[in-house]
């Protein structure tokens, strides 16, 4: 069964991949305008940085390492969850009817189906960059222990942001038009976790940490393999939960979004 | 001219239509605004001035460039959408301007955007943040002028890429990578006194400056005499090159449109 999927991803990547990039030019700039687009934000960050040293002790590396987690795990997510980016216009068109037709699970099918490759290339692009700039001069011993932390880190980023989406879009079974929220949440919610959590105000802080829960995509993990002194607010075993959230608010969203399919009406 | 008054009065009027998009950007430009405010209330600590540049007028600076990047209407495709659609050469049939007729359009939406979603974040910004007043009532009329000016710019900017609509498939791109580089460049991510002082000699000689800086730096007085009526008299000079090159760019492309029979 799992090497079906593997195949079946296989099969829609391909075809999405050949769809995207079929014009050559335009495919190109249109991925060099995300990347520029994307690391223009950082870059900005670099330029104060270059004034002011440090941020409440990060230097500039160190918020590049944390920056290519977000845009590494931003990357894998858009590979899987692209779909429910585009839920609204899914249910409109008439595509999500096609799905349900079709003889396989609904949620693997919309997981396989929907990458924006240029854009998973784009983000790809930048957290390459930002992980060379970065990883072999921010004091990180990498070893077995570090490197299994770190891809689980990778997993659960791109779990904890699916979960988010896929909880923003089963609103779309209800209404068919709350593109703006969903866009909002998300978009500008991720904008924060450019900087170390620890600058914000309380409640801030809160809501990245519980509610829209960015804090733990990068900056708790970027925490563990930097240690940062900032951490000393939080407790300890903050650095161990990205995975715990990640699975507690997927299974949540995807409890959320099966009752809410009942609702659907084509 | 009158006609073109109407094309911008209906414009502005037509956002009145959706109260709740307004809320929504109104709280996208103040998140992004508070992003800013708590980096650098955190970067500031233990300092009183970073080259002559007090916490207060950094975060005004930001609150100034980011509102106004909010309100101005740009990046949308209205080159590329008629040609794809097929209905550029009907435009030009009109008995309007094509371009004067979308430049009011923009205006009209843009002070809509500057009264009803700008002008209530920087209300509630006043709540929290300590922002810095202009130096006296002097300079603040001296930066709306410089303002109005920045906006000719920076649509004017914004319109030649759109031009390149007539030689490439798809202008998203150029307006995008434009885009970014006012944010970096600009002062919408960092205020361009920050930027090492070797990229603000190069930003001399783009239109970059013209959009956010020079308004800014007269709001906060810091051009004295002469330099003030030179740094408007840059502003205009931007103006003309610009328009000089939309106008250029222009003839060439519908020549283009014309010969193909594209359009």
């Amino acid at each position: 069964m799992s090497m079906d999927l593997i195949q079946l991803f296989k099969a829609y990547a391909k075809t999405g991949i050949k769809t995207r990039f079929q014009y050559h030019l335009d495919s190109f700039l249109l991925s060099l305008a995300v990347f520029v687009r994307e690391a223009s934000s950082i870059f900005g960050v670099y330029f104060l940085l270059l004034k002011f040293d440090t941020l409440n002790d990060w230097n500039i590396k160190e918020i590049f390492f944390m920056f290519s987690i977000l845009s590494a795990t931003y990357s894998l997510f858009i590979m899987f969850f692209m779909v429910f980016r585009d839920f609204p216009d899914w249910i409109k068109h008439g595509d999500f009817d096609r799905i349900l037709l079709r003889p396989r699970g609904i949620f693997v099918q919309m997981i396989l189906n929907g990458a924006d490759w240029v854009a998973a290339l784009s983000h790809g692009c930048i957290s390459i960059l930002m992980f060379i700039l970065s990883a072999n001069s921010v004091g990180i011993r990498w070893n077995a222990g570090s490197i299994f932390y770190y891809l689980v880190t990778m997993i659960s980023g791109t779990v904890i942001q699916g979960a988010i989406f896929v909880f923003f879009s089963a609103f779309n079974f209800y209404f068919s038009k709350n593109h703006g929220i969903k866009e909002f949440v998300f978009w500008k919610s991720r904008r924060f976790a450019t900087f170390p959590v620890s600058i914000y105000g309380g409640v801030v802080q809160n809501i990245l940490m519980f509610v829209i829960p960015f804090a733990f995509v990068n900056y708790f993990p970027a925490q563990y393999l930097l240690r940062k002194s900032d951490m000393a607010a939080y407790p300890e075993y903050y650095m161990y939960l990205s995975p715990v959230i990640a699975i507690v608010g997927f299974t949540l969203a995807y409890v959320f979004w099966r009752f809410s399919l009942r609702y659907y009406q084509s | 001219m009158e006609k073109y008054i109407k094309f911008a009065t209906i414009k502005f009027m037509s956002n009145f239509e959706n109260p709740f998009n307004n809320i929504i950007e109104i709280l996208e430009t103040l998140l992004f605004f508070v992003i800013y405010w708590y980096v650098f209330r955190t970067l500031y600590q233990g300092k009183q001035t970073v080259d002559g540049i007090t916490c207060s007028m950094a975060v005004t600076a930001m609150l100034l460039s980011i509102g106004f990047d909010y309100s101005y209407y740009k990046g949308k495709m209205y080159i590329q959408e008629k040609m794809r659609q097929g209905t550029l050469l009907v435009e030009l049939i009109k008995p309007v301007d094509f371009r004067l007729r979308l430049l009011f359009e923009d205006m009209g939406k843009t002070l809509f955007f500057v009264v009803f979603r700008y002008l209530p974040v920087v209300l509630i910004a006043m709540l929290f943040a300590n922002l810095q007043g202009p130096k006296s009532s002097f300079h603040f009329i001296l930066f709306f002028i410089s303002v109005f000016l920045g906006y000719i710019i920076s649509w004017l900017f914004d319109f030649v890429c759109n031009e390149m609509a007539f030689f490439t498939l798809s202008v998203w791109g150029i307006v995008s990578i434009k885009n970014a580089l006012i944010d970096v460049f600009g002062g919408v991510f960092v205020p361009v006194w920050f930027l090492p002082v070797a990229v603000r000699h190069i930003l001399i000689f783009t239109p970059v400056l013209s959009i956010y800086y020079i308004p800014v730096n007269l709001y906060f007085g810091l051009y004295d005499g002469v330099k003030m009526i030179l740094a408007i008299l840059y502003q205009i000079l931007w103006i003309v090159l610009l328009g000089w090159i939309s106008d250029r760019v222009w003839k060439r492309g519908i020549d283009q449109v014309i010969l193909k029979g594209a359009g």
